[in-house]
């Protein structure tokens, strides 16, 4: 993906592969010509941070402390990082809320019979969605699953 | 149904009735839903959008009154196309920017807009006549057993339907009402109204959402939505703000006609003598200047020979289909376009007959 900017006859080029556009909140790069032409002035805004934080490394967060880190960093099943919902406040899947409960609900974090009953509902529940991934012949969703199922903690030891 | 159809005719939602002196406009109930074992459209591939319109497009096609509905890829439509929707809110923006895999449906003789792949997997608006959010809301609960009768939402207890912004995940709905406000928006009062609605969790942004300034004097307000928050704790609240806003409004139109009437008949007078007298009219003196004869029917300044509600749907007839002319100029090549706005405005008032009253100078 390539943005040019000019401001002032100044010109700054990226070209972020789409997985870093993505990781940077550039969802959707095929709409960023749209976002343009109806948005000029908040797509300007838009390039202009990204321009800084890339030149730079300076972000409109560099002050505040590093929120506590979630039991995974990406989610297994769509590969949403736990970066990219600090940076967007978005989510990529419905699994993600299970994937970052934590950062989601830091609450939940201090709650002990959570953490002892969380593993083995997840299990469950797990087991249920590739179970349904598998009739569905969604082999890849599947794999996934499984995966997740896999780096459980073992509720039976 | 074709876009040229769909475009040539007045927006399904547009108000046949007026409520609370046309100050409020219309109310609008979004619903949004997910598919479980899906990425959110904004994370997803064109493959995976396509899978869940493959999934989901069936089932919208099955509900009665959604079969003879304007279906649409967003692909297939041109810049102009999304652009005039867009202007008559039968695409939201987020929607516009949208390619592959993403569908916009558009039912003929019902209230309601659906798109596929917005923000969400599934959105809906329910358009309502002036302030009628509860009719909405029940509109959008049916719609929302019929989509979870036949798909696999993503849900979860402790959370409700899940979105992809988490502080918005609970039972999916969202309240907005759109506001005519030309009294407080003369009198200086929207920056004031804006900073107050910030601390009741209302936001409030200008309806034509292609410009920052108040063109028309038409405004969107918006509940957001909390954390813990269902749409029944919002309605009465969001409700009583609205009441409030359109108590203020009222009272300033009061003042205004009390302290500054041969103000308000000057103003009134110089819109509709532009609309009378123009050659060439832009988008902005257009939708300012039907306002101010939107604001002087409603205070009895301009009386016509049709009914008060008729008169004030056609006026936003008017503007909504210059507007969408406006954005379809330049695919359909349209050279005059400030002359031919300037035309319709001049046909507009020759053919509504009408005389401005006297007494309230």
């Amino acid at each position: 993906m390539f943005l040019t900017q000019i401001v002032n006859g100044q010109v700054s080029e990226l070209a972020l592969c789409e997985s870093c556009a993505r990781a940077k909140g550039l969802f959707d790069p095929q709409s960023l010509t749209f976002a343009e032409k109806f948005f000029p002035e908040e797509f300007k805004q838009r390039v202009d941070k990204l321009v800084r934080e890339l030149a730079g490394g300076i972000t409109d967060t560099a002050d505040e402390p590093a929120p506590p880190m979630s039991m995974f960093n990406r989610c297994p099943v769509c590969g949403f990082g736990i970066e990219d919902y600090r940076n967007t406040g978005h989510l990529g899947c419905p699994d993600c809320y299970r994937v970052f409960a934590r950062e989601l609900d830091p609450a939940a974090e201090s709650e002990p019979e959570q953490d002892t009953e969380a593993p083995a509902l997840t299990r469950a529940r797990l087991q249920k969605e590739l179970q349904q991934a598998i009739e569905r012949e969604e082999y890849e969703r599947a794999a996934k699953l499984r995966d997740m199922i896999n780096t459980l903690p073992d509720t039976n030891a | 149904m074709k876009i040229n159809t769909l475009l040539s005719t007045p927006p399904n939602w547009a108000p046949d009735r007026n409520t609370t002196e046309g100050i409020v406009v219309g109310s609008i109930v979004r619903l949004v839903r997910n598919l479980a074992g899906f990425p959110f459209p904004g994370w997803s591939t064109a493959e995976k959008r396509a899978a869940v319109a493959a999934r989901v497009l069936p089932v919208i096609k099955s509900i009665q009154g959604f079969k003879t509905a304007f279906y649409a890829e967003l692909s297939q439509l041109s810049y102009g196309q999304r652009r005039a929707l867009l202007t008559r809110k039968q695409l939201t923006p987020c929607m516009a920017a949208r390619q592959d895999g993403c569908h916009v449906i558009i039912p003929p003789r019902r209230h309601t807009l659906l798109m596929v792949n917005e923000e969400e997997h599934i959105v809906a608006h329910s358009f309502q006549d002036g302030l009628n959010l509860e009719r909405g809301i029940k509109e959008m609960k049916q719609l929302a057993q019929q989509l979870e009768q036949n798909l696999e939402l993503a849900y979860a207890p402790q959370h409700g339907y899940l979105t992809s912004i988490p502080s918005e995940a609970g039972d999916g709905l969202q309240l907005y009402c759109l506001l005519h406000l030309p009294g407080l928006t003369c009198a200086n009062m929207m920056n004031q109204i804006t900073k107050a609605l910030e601390k009741l969790h209302v936001s409030i942004s200008p309806y034509f959402s292609d410009t920052q300034d108040d063109t028309g004097h038409l405004f969107v307000l918006f509940s957001i939505p909390g954390p813990e928050d269902s749409v029944n704790e919002m309605l009465d609240s969001f409700e009583n703000v609205v009441q409030h806003i359109v108590c203020r409004e009222q009272q300033v139109r009061r003042k205004l006609l009390a302290d500054s009437g041969q103000y308000l008949q000057d103003a009134i007078g110089r819109a509709y003598g532009l609309l009378t007298n123009c050659r060439r009219l832009s988008v902005k003196e257009l939708r300012d200047a039907i306002s101010l004869l939107r604001l002087g029917t409603l205070v009895g300044i301009i009386q016509w020979e049709e009914g008060e509600s008729d008169i004030l749907i056609a006026l936003n007839t008017l503007a909504l289909e210059q507007a969408c002319i406006t954005a379809m100029a330049e695919e359909n090549g349209e050279p005059n376009l400030f002359q031919q706005r300037a035309r319709a405005a001049r046909d507009f008032l020759n053919n509504h007959p009408h005389h401005f009253s006297e007494s309230n100078a």
